[in-house]
């Protein structure tokens, strides 16, 4: 008994084996498109580096939690301000996430009425543009709060508080500001000097280096490990040898046992610059010269309606498919930006060859 | 000549001991003579292939390709020129005049190929192996028991192990080996590195170049004794590679273990074979041209053993496929064709003479003449195959007409003087029928003479099958004119006459209908003309095809996917197949292999190509209802991939005909492939209302993805770095082509300066780094401008000029007259731009090419048949009599192809010349002794002398006409491999020789009355 089961689950497994269970559709999303550069590093030291902490948002100085003199380590806080901006952008972001939600939930029941056919595919696709749009804001807010050291998923309402902390170990050398007084965004509150701090000189390509803002932070690999950094400055001069624009990262928490002038790898993360179309890489495909996606043939009808389109797909009546031809912007990890398909369109993001095959099976010939 | 006779059975022991000396020698042939499946039909052939590998087709094309072609085409005797080229390989196929020697072809291409250039670094000439179309004569896997061997481990095997003791066997030219990966190993630089230890990527190729080299240094004599002196520089272990010292200050040293990892890897392939949904490890024998196959075979399979024990424990070779196999098969069907055949026409002898001596000697004839034929094939260096037998078995029926012409004379006149010498009366019976003997067998030797000057494919397939009926012909000639009389003396007597209860039974049917059939002349002939007329017209409706497909009892596939697939996703896609196949028909299929993409040895086919064999369970019936079933059933499973039904043997002879499977094709010639595709598109629409088209195809060549990699000059000059670097990082770097090799005792394996993570998708490419020796650290694709396009798969040249296939069928009507339309309609409507032209091509143009030389030929023949009756009969009118009779064998051919449904074949044509051959013999009986008896009762009214004379030659005429029919009866109904070949011939004789038969003994009477009634009364 048990045997024949052996020889009949194999067969089984082989008989579902076809080329239209390998194709899979997925939908285009619009996503915040960032990069991740791979690039050379040097360790370096610098010694009495002044940190200067500035206020990254305008809002009134409400406590110095230091004095000046005293001994402060990388992540301790420094300053608490009081943002109306902030207050703003954290409300916002809790608006939002009700939203996305609400969206969510209304999503579900369009999938619903869909399935049952009380609702057109068209309004189901424009609530999932809806909800794309709705995520895309929450994850640029997000992202912002991020980069002020808010981690916006725990917010659970708007607040106004926001705490500078140190960067890395050092002394407090001057407080600029007095208590009490209100500051612009940018403004210096105070220095911290750090007697002996690891810095890295990352050699980045000309453009990439344009990129780099004040918020860029990354990663470097040293002996197996990982260390944070965070931009310092841009240096204004490139290095003549490698033709390379040379930007200045601290390495936050101090490393014990780093070797000065080693290169290392470091990653670094660009910040998401626009949002953009993405799809999968791998549904990709170069056909007749040019680079397409397989969107499925009737929608795509009825999304452009374009004449063309028709006839090539009475031409394939049997296939289900079109290409679509998209412009590729840019790479970014599994995912690829272009321009050519609508948002939340979907297409066909694995299996691609066998679509592409029975597209152009009747040109293959008899080989040779 | 009554003397001569005399003489013979004078001496008659030394007749004997000549022809058991014969007979003797005749059966050493048979038994020595090389056995085949088919005859070698390969052209006069030499193949230049050179890999160059990771070039497109384009630059190939351009830098090697096109100069092989310029050199080889001023060689003497050269017919045609095609090339391909394709990824990675240039193949240009030189086609030579067959009259010339290969070796010497093989010399005169060796010379021109020195002289050509090819720019350094884009591979070497290399002359295809010696071998015929059909060489690939043994299959084998390298199988491992232990399931413990890697690929690499069994490729490794294969090239140093198998290949050098298989290729040690006589008669073997090469060894090919297929799948399994190559091992090589890998500096895998990461270019970042570069930075830190300040090195460039060309220093570390020279490092390793540098580094890898050995040196003799003479010997030092040394108390009296030679030491010799040897460098052993040659990297022993990986440790080595990675110490090796790249640049070295103040006593460090940078090795490229700073900035490479050193690791064992794979090459980049081309091919993969699966067998049973597993990869594994194939190789393929090349049988040398101009040896015997099944002597080839036999000897490796001696050699086997020796190869197992030369091999790891567990691991061994396995036989997948083997030509003798299908040759002991084919020659099977013949032999027994020929044996069922002799003892037909044994019994249907007996029942004819009702005696058994006479009998005897008419019997013992054929295998004499059938010795005689042996002999002489040995001689003429001919083999015993599928085409070459089946000439024996036409003939088997016409080998005995001369004996029984010489044994019943001899046994009427020994009845009729029984006071006379036994030696005399024979003597003069035979030197009576000599005449009319020598002149039946030469008339039939001339009828097929038109076969000989068949050429191409249908000359080398037809001529051996011509060759053999001349040969047992003038064996049976030299049997029946000098044995027989001899063995007569011995053996007959001056018996009773006794009449067989057989002729009795027929001649009291036919003589009624002769009756009729003399008073109702007139209406009769015009009815069978008109029957012909019919008959003929109906014929030229007749679908035509080349040959009929050789049934070889295997099932085999051509999958095609589309152009520029992955190789790895051809292997996943054989893969899938073979485990669909074999659990679909799990009673029916043992084995299952793909080979996909191209062995090492220069063939063309890329990763979207393979081959499927199918091993069949040995008590599978009726492959073709199989087969038809299961290509029905796989393309429904795999719609993404095209299944083509061939075999091993046809799938060859295809690839033989010279470029174009198809039925009927337009190659496109011209410069620019996409005004080729262009125009190609516009004929496809604008013969596509064309009545019977069925099934035009485009064979497109465009559709290979390429990424290029263009330098920026500007780009370059700003950052120091020479174009030269840039290509070498793309060979070498992400090319994988080895700089240097590791030497492990008489095996090499590429040491490749690999760039760390280049190749895992196109940004990865993008972002490779470069750095100049200034230090300049740059991206590729800040230097070069780098655009996914997408180009040829391959380009296909004929002459030098390069051309594309629109292939198509043609259903229902005649492909000539198709054709005419469809020219002239493309002439009209398709705008062709100057520098590009048409021709048409295909497998019709075979088949029109034999008709036009047959369409020659056979006028001449007639002229040469009818000059042979003149000089026999002394009279044109009796000539002409006599050729009328041809369109009475016809007319039983012509119905017997409708009939079957059998397409107009070149088989079949060869059918109608024997027909031809039979109905003059028919005729000649008919017609000479109703003259002889003229002779000897001029008074006799012509009707009534007819009419007898034609009752007294029943017996010959039918005896003749039934030693053939039964001669070729076991071809009709042979079933074994080889026989759909010949069927459409057994077809066309036995309808011919029913018809002719009956008429020559219905309306020849009839004619010979007309014709000679005026002579006749002129006579009264």
């Amino acid at each position: 008994m048990i045997k024949t089961l052996l020889l009949i689950l194999p067969m089984l497994a082989f008989a579902n084996e076809t080329a239209t269970n390998r194709i899979i559709m997925d939908h285009a999303r619009m996503k915040p498109l960032g990069k991740i550069v791979r690039t050379n590093a040097q360790i370096t030291q610098l010694s009495d580096q002044k940190q200067k902490i500035v206020s990254r948002l305008p809002g009134h100085v409400e406590k110095y939690f230091v004095t000046t003199g005293q001994h402060v380590k990388a992540g301790d806080k420094v300053v608490l301000i009081e943002s109306i901006a902030l207050s703003k952008m954290s409300a916002d972001y809790v608006a939002l996430r009700q939203q996305a939600k609400a969206a969510r939930e209304q999503l579900a029941t369009a999938r619903k009425l869909y399935k049952k056919g009380l609702t057109s595919q068209n309004e189901l696709n424009q609530k999932i543009i809806e909800i794309e749009e709705v995520l895309a804001q929450q994850s640029a807010l997000a992202s912002q709060l991020d980069s002020l050291g808010i981690d916006a998923e725990k917010l659970k309402s708007a607040t106004d508080q926001f705490i500078l902390r140190a960067h890395a170990d050092g002394v407090v050398g001057e407080i600029f500001v007095p208590l009490h007084s209100n500051v612009n965004a940018e403004d210096p509150l105070m220095s911290i000097v750090n007697q002996s701090a690891y810095y890295a000189i990352a050699y980045l390509d000309l453009n990439d280096a344009m990129k780099v803002t004040p918020k860029t932070t990354g990663f470097i690999r040293f002996a197996g490990k990982q260390y944070p950094a965070h931009f310092v400055q841009l240096l204004p001069t490139i290095d003549k040898e490698t033709q390379r624009a040379k930007v200045l990262f601290m390495m936050m928490n101090s490393p014990r046992n780093i070797l000065i002038n080693a290169f290392t790898e470091m990653d670094i993360s660009l910040e998401p610059y626009r949002n953009a179309l993405m799809i999968k890489k791998s549904a990709l495909s170069l056909f007749q010269g040019e680079w397409v996606v397989f969107v499925e043939a009737h929608k795509s009808e009825k999304a452009h309606g374009h004449n063309k389109k028709e006839e090539e797909a009475k031409e394939h009546e049997e296939i289900p498919y079109l290409p679509e031809v998209v412009k590729i912007i840019a790479y970014y990890g599994d995912d690829v930006a272009i321009e050519g398909l609508d948002a939340g369109e979907a297409y066909v993001s694995a299996g691609v060859y066998f679509v592409k095959s029975m597209l152009l099976k009747s040109s293959i010939g008899d080989g040779d | 000549m009554t003397r001569f006779f005399e003489l013979l059975i004078q001496y008659k022991f030394l007749i004997l001991t000549l022809f058991i000396a014969v007979a003797g020698f005749g059966y050493k042939a048979y038994k020595d003579i090389p056995v085949d499946a088919f005859p070698d039909i390969t052209p006069k052939q030499v193949v230049i292939y050179t890999e160059s590998p990771g070039n497109s087709a384009e630059d190939i094309e351009k830098l090697i390709t096109y100069p092989i072609e310029a050199a080889m085409s001023g060689l003497p005797g050269v017919k045609m020129i095609l090339s391909n080229s394709i990824f990675g390989l240039s193949y240009v196929s030189i086609f030579f005049e067959d009259k010339y020697d290969t070796y010497f072809l093989r010399q005169l291409v060796t010379e021109r190929l020195n002289t050509i250039e090819i720019p350094k670094g884009w591979g070497k000439p290399t002359m295809g192996p010696n071998t015929t179309g059909l060489g690939q004569v043994f299959w084998y896997q390298i199988t491992d028991s232990s399931h413990t061997l890697s690929l690499t481990k069994l490729r490794e095997i294969q090239e140093y192990i198998v290949t050098p003791l298989l290729k040690s066997v006589d008669g073997v030219e090469d060894v090919i080996g297929w799948g399994g990966f190559t091992k090589q190993y890998n500096v895998l630089i990461d270019p970042k590195r570069l930075q830190a230890t300040n090195t460039t990527y060309d220093e570390i190729v020279e490092a390793l170049e540098r580094s890898n080299i050995s040196a003799g240094g003479q010997y030092l004599e040394f108390n009296k004794e030679q030491y010799l002196i040897r460098g052993a520089g040659f990297y022993q272990t990986l440790d080595d590679i990675k110490n090796t010292v790249i640049r070295s200050k103040d006593a460090l040293a940078v090795t490229i273990a700073d900035v490479a990892e050193v690791k064992t890897g794979k090459a980049p392939r081309f091919g993969a074979v699966t067998i049973d949904g597993k990869e594994a490890m194939f190789g393929m024998v090349l049988q040398r041209s101009g040896t015997n196959a099944a002597k080839v075979v036999e000897s490796i399979k001696k050699k086997l053993p020796l190869v197992n024990a030369a091999l790891p424990k567990g691991v061994s070779i396995r036989t997948i496929y083997d030509r003798t196999e299908i040759t002991h098969k084919a020659v099977s069907t013949m032999t027994s064709a020929l044996l069922t055949g002799s003892i037909l026409v044994a019994i249907v002898l007996f029942l004819f003479l009702f005696e058994l001596r006479s009998a005897f000697i008419v019997i013992l004839s054929l295998p004499l003449s059938l010795l005689i034929a042996f002999l002489m094939m040995q001689e003429y260096g001919m083999s015993a195959n599928l085409m070459s037998l089946s000439g024996l078995a036409i003939a088997i029926g016409m080998i005995v007409d001369g004996t029984i012409v010489v044994v019943e004379n001899s046994f009427r006149l020994l009845h009729d003087n029984p006071k006379l010498g036994r030696a005399e009366v024979i003597s003069m019976a035979t030197a009576e029928v000599a005449k009319p003997v020598i002149f039946a067998l030469l008339i039939i030797a001339v009828v097929f003479i038109p076969l000989l000057s068949l050429k191409g494919l249908a000359g080398k397939l037809y001529t051996p099958m011509a060759l053999d009926i001349v040969f047992v012909m003038l064996g049976s000639l030299a049997v029946a004119l000098l044995l027989v009389p001899v063995l007569s003396f011995m053996l007959l007597k001056t018996g009773k006459h006794s009449n067989s209860p057989l002729m009795n039974a027929i001649k009291s049917v036919y003589t009624p209908m002769l009756e009729f059939a003399l008073k109702n002349a007139k209406k009769l002939i015009i009815v069978t003309f008109v029957i012909f007329g019919i008959l003929a017209a109906l014929l030229t409706q007749q679908g035509r095809e080349f040959m009929p497909e050789l049934n070889e009892e295997s099932i085999m596939y051509r999958v095609i996917s589309i152009p520029g697939t992955a190789l790895g996703q051809s292997v996943e896609t054989s893969k899938a197949i073979e485990k669909h196949i074999l659990s679909h028909y799990p009673n029916k299929v043992s084995s299952v292999l793909s080979m996909i993409g191209r062995s090492e040895k220069g063939e063309t086919a890329q990763g979207n190509y393979m081959e499927i064999l199918l091993t069949l369970k040995p008590d599978v019936k009726d492959i073709e209802t199989l087969a038809h079933r299961m290509t029905i059933e796989l393309q429904n499973s795999f719609p993404y991939v095209q299944f083509i039904p061939t075999q091993p043997i046809a799938m060859r002879i295809e690839e033989l005909l010279e470029g174009v499977k198809a039925e009927l094709a337009v190659k496109i010639y011209g410069e620019d492939q996409k005004v080729m595709d262009r125009i190609a598109t516009q004929i496809q629409q604008t013969v596509s209302g064309i009545e019977g088209l069925e099934r035009p195809e485009i064979e497109t060549q465009l559709g290979q993805a390429q990424i290029t990699i263009r330098p920026d000059y500007l780009a370059l000059s700003r950052y120091g770095i020479n174009v030269d670097e840039v290509m070498r990082v793309i060979r070498n770097g992400i090319g994988e082509e080895p700089v240097t090799e590791k030497i492990e005792g008489i095996r090499r394996f590429g040491i490749v300066p690999k760039i760390k993570g280049a190749k895992k998708d196109i940004a990865s490419i993008k972002a490779v780094l470069l750095r100049s020796n200034t230090g300049k650290m740059v991206r590729l694709d800040e230097v070069c401008d780098i655009k996914v396009i997408q180009g040829p798969s391959f380009i296909k040249r004929e002459d030098l000029s390069r051309y594309m296939v629109l292939s198509m069928d043609v259903e229902g009507r005649d492909i000539a007259s198709f054709v005419e339309e469809a020219d002239a309609k493309i002439k009209k409507e398709v705008n062709i731009p100057n520098g590009y032209y048409i021709k048409w091509a295909g497998d019709f143009k075979n088949m029109q090419e034999a008709t036009a030389t047959l369409a020659l030929i056979i006028p001449v023949t007639l002229l040469l048949i009818l000059l042979l009756l003149y000089t026999a009969f002394n009279s044109f009118k009796k000539a002409f009599l006599i050729l009328l009779g041809v369109p009475l064998g016809m007319i039983g051919g012509i119905a017997g192809l409708l009939i079957s449904g059998e397409y107009l074949s070149v088989s079949a044509i060869v059918g109608f010349i024997a027909i031809f051959a039979i109905a003059i013999l028919n005729g000649i009986v008919l017609v000479s002794f109703i003259d002889g008896l003229h002779k000897k009762f001029p008074d006799v009214k012509m009707p009534i002398l007819v009419k007898d004379a034609t009752l007294l030659r029943l017996r010959p005429v039918l005896m003749t006409a039934f030693t053939t029919l039964f001669g070729i009866l076991p071809l009709l109904f042979a079933t074994g491999v080889g026989s759909e070949i010949q069927y459409p011939l057994s077809v066309v004789v036995t309808g011919g020789i029913i018809s002719s038969t009956l008429l020559t003994l219905l309306i020849l009477p009839g004619l010979y009355v007309l014709f000679f009634k005026k002579s006749d009364e002129g006579h009264n």
